[in-house]
């Protein structure tokens, strides 16, 4: 009951391991893989990726990109991860408020693009810390 | 006792052109015997006396093979640095292929239809942006000015052709050469001497959001096309649209340094294209095909601006590499010439003391 996940970026593999369970930030919603799951293709936005393996969870953050499952092997395709490092809840509220007045007050397009990208990461982070602590 | 006279003449005559401590020659006629005690102090270079232009040389001479070990240790180091740049476009091997094969196996699976994605299509070009790629430093021959000059002229074509043309600046030379010009700036990055892909996420999704925004109609990237040690090409490429015939038709190149028989060298050669893979008919799409396919642009852009940032950095280094082995190779031959100078001058010394001696001793008779 394994299965093997790998994370690429364009210049290097980020992990490479054995997983009991994956849960993919897919496009259109949260995806959970197990096992010999059936082979599936998703767009993943910027979200968390949680691994399982040994009932411990760990958190990536994927900054958009694809993953791909195969029956025991998922392959995930991304722009970049963030490192998740442990910052004061608070802190991170106050960042997710930040970005969130940020598209608030987007005056062109380009810089609601840029905005939403910044609100995704702030609410994955929020999401990560509460998976370390 | 004439022939202790001229000793002691010669002996004076000797002391007034060089720059022995006085005290000697004073010593010496009073007690002969000290000539021949071993002046342990005294250098052989400074028996003769040399005018003012041999010291400069005999300065310069140092200061030369002083430089020149700088440059042949800054050839060392761009040296193993090519190296590194090498491992580190190697490294995007996994993700490229892994990316190229989905792709193509998509595309296959969309089956020819008409694939109708905002990167994908070619609009009326109003405005073009360049992604400029130079280094963050100097001392590397001519590339930073080859390419600032293809920029340039690049931008002026545009102009010609009636297309508004603003910039992406990749490196601090190119950086600081078009600010003090004031040409249109859209961003400004530093090159860095390892590019990683966080660098290149930040440049990619500026050129997206630009695109996909409306404020360009196509982004051009100019970069510095890695041939060998000796040579590297200023390139220009279209970045934006993307054309999906070239994704999947398109092998990366990459380059090698090789070692053979002590001297450095590159092989450059064209990876196969990665095969599209075949996905199995009850295949789950998460999403519409299309969409799906409209995440993986972004990935390949930023593969790709890796990539080319990589290949700029490789030549830079490699330019450098050859600039320095120049300027060695330079530094040795004008420390050759000038010793030979400065021989010729303490040759000239020589011969002129004699003379004075010869004719000092004469005036004795």
């Amino acid at each position: 009951m394994v299965m093997n996940i790998r994370v690429l970026t364009p210049d290097r593999v980020i992990c490479s391991t054995t997983a009991d369970e994956v849960i993919l930030p897919g496009l259109t919603g949260q995806v959970g893989v197990l096992d010999g799951h059936a082979t599936l293709i998703t767009a993943l936005d910027t979200g968390l990726l949680r691994i399982k393996l040994a009932d411990k969870w760990t958190p990536i953050i994927l900054c958009g990109g694809l993953a791909e499952v195969d029956s025991d092997r998922v392959t995930v395709l991304v722009n970049d991860v963030e490192e998740l490092v442990a910052v004061e809840l608070s802190e991170a509220t106050k960042e997710l408020e930040k970005a969130t007045s940020a598209i608030e007050n987007a005056e062109t397009s380009k810089a609601r693009l840029d905005a939403s990208v910044e609100l995704k990461k702030a609410t994955a982070r929020l999401e990560g810390i509460n998976y370390l602590s | 006792m004439k022939f202790l006279c001229v000793a002691a003449a010669l002996v004076a005559t000797t002391s007034a052109f060089t720059t022995v401590p006085s005290h000697q020659t004073v010593l010496a006629p009073a007690a002969p015997a000290d000539v021949f005690a071993p002046a342990t102090h005294r250098t052989r270079r400074s028996t003769i006396v040399m005018d003012g232009k041999a010291n400069a040389i005999r300065d310069r001479i140092t200061s030369v093979n002083n430089t020149k070990k700088i440059t042949s240790a800054m050839k060392l180091v761009a040296a193993a640095k090519v190296r590194r740049a090498q491992d580190a476009v190697l490294a995007t091997r996994p993700f490229s292929e892994t990316l190229q094969s989905v792709f193509g196996g998509l595309i296959q699976r969309l089956g020819g239809e008409a694939v109708d994605l905002p990167l994908l299509t070619q609009r009326e070009v109003n405005k073009v942006t360049l992604v400029v790629i130079t280094g963050d430093r100097g001392l590397c021959g001519g590339y930073n000015s080859f390419m600032i000059k293809k920029a340039e002229a690049r931008f002026n074509e545009l102009k010609a052709q009636g297309i508004e043309a603003d910039m992406i600046l990749i490196g601090k030379k190119g950086a600081s050469y078009f600010q003090r010009r004031e040409f249109p700036i859209r961003a400004i990055y530093d090159c860095t001497q390892n590019p990683d892909s966080k660098q290149a996420l930040g440049i990619s999704e500026e050129i997206i959001n630009s695109f996909l925004a409306g404020e360009t109609d196509a982004v051009e990237l100019l970069y510095t096309k890695f041939v060998s040690l000796i040579s590297s090409t200023p390139s220009v490429r279209t970045l934006v649209p993307f054309s999906a015939s070239e994704i999947t038709n398109k092998g990366d190149e990459v380059f090698q340094l090789t070692s053979a028989g002590g001297d450095f060298g590159v092989e450059r050669k064209e990876l196969d294209v990665a095969e599209p893979q075949e996905f199995p008919n009850d295949m789950i799409f998460e999403q519409d095909p299309l969409q799906i396919v409209n995440s993986i642009l972004p990935l390949y852009l930023n593969g790709q601006i890796l990539r080319t940032l990589q290949e700029s950095v490789a030549s830079e280094l490699a330019a450098r590499m050859q600039s320095m082995q120049s300027a060695s190779d330079n530094a040795s031959a004008l420390a050759k010439t000038l010793s030979q100078e400065y021989n010729r001058a303490r040759q000239a010394a020589v011969t002129q003391e004699l003379l004075e001696i010869v004719a000092g001793a004469a005036a004795l008779e």
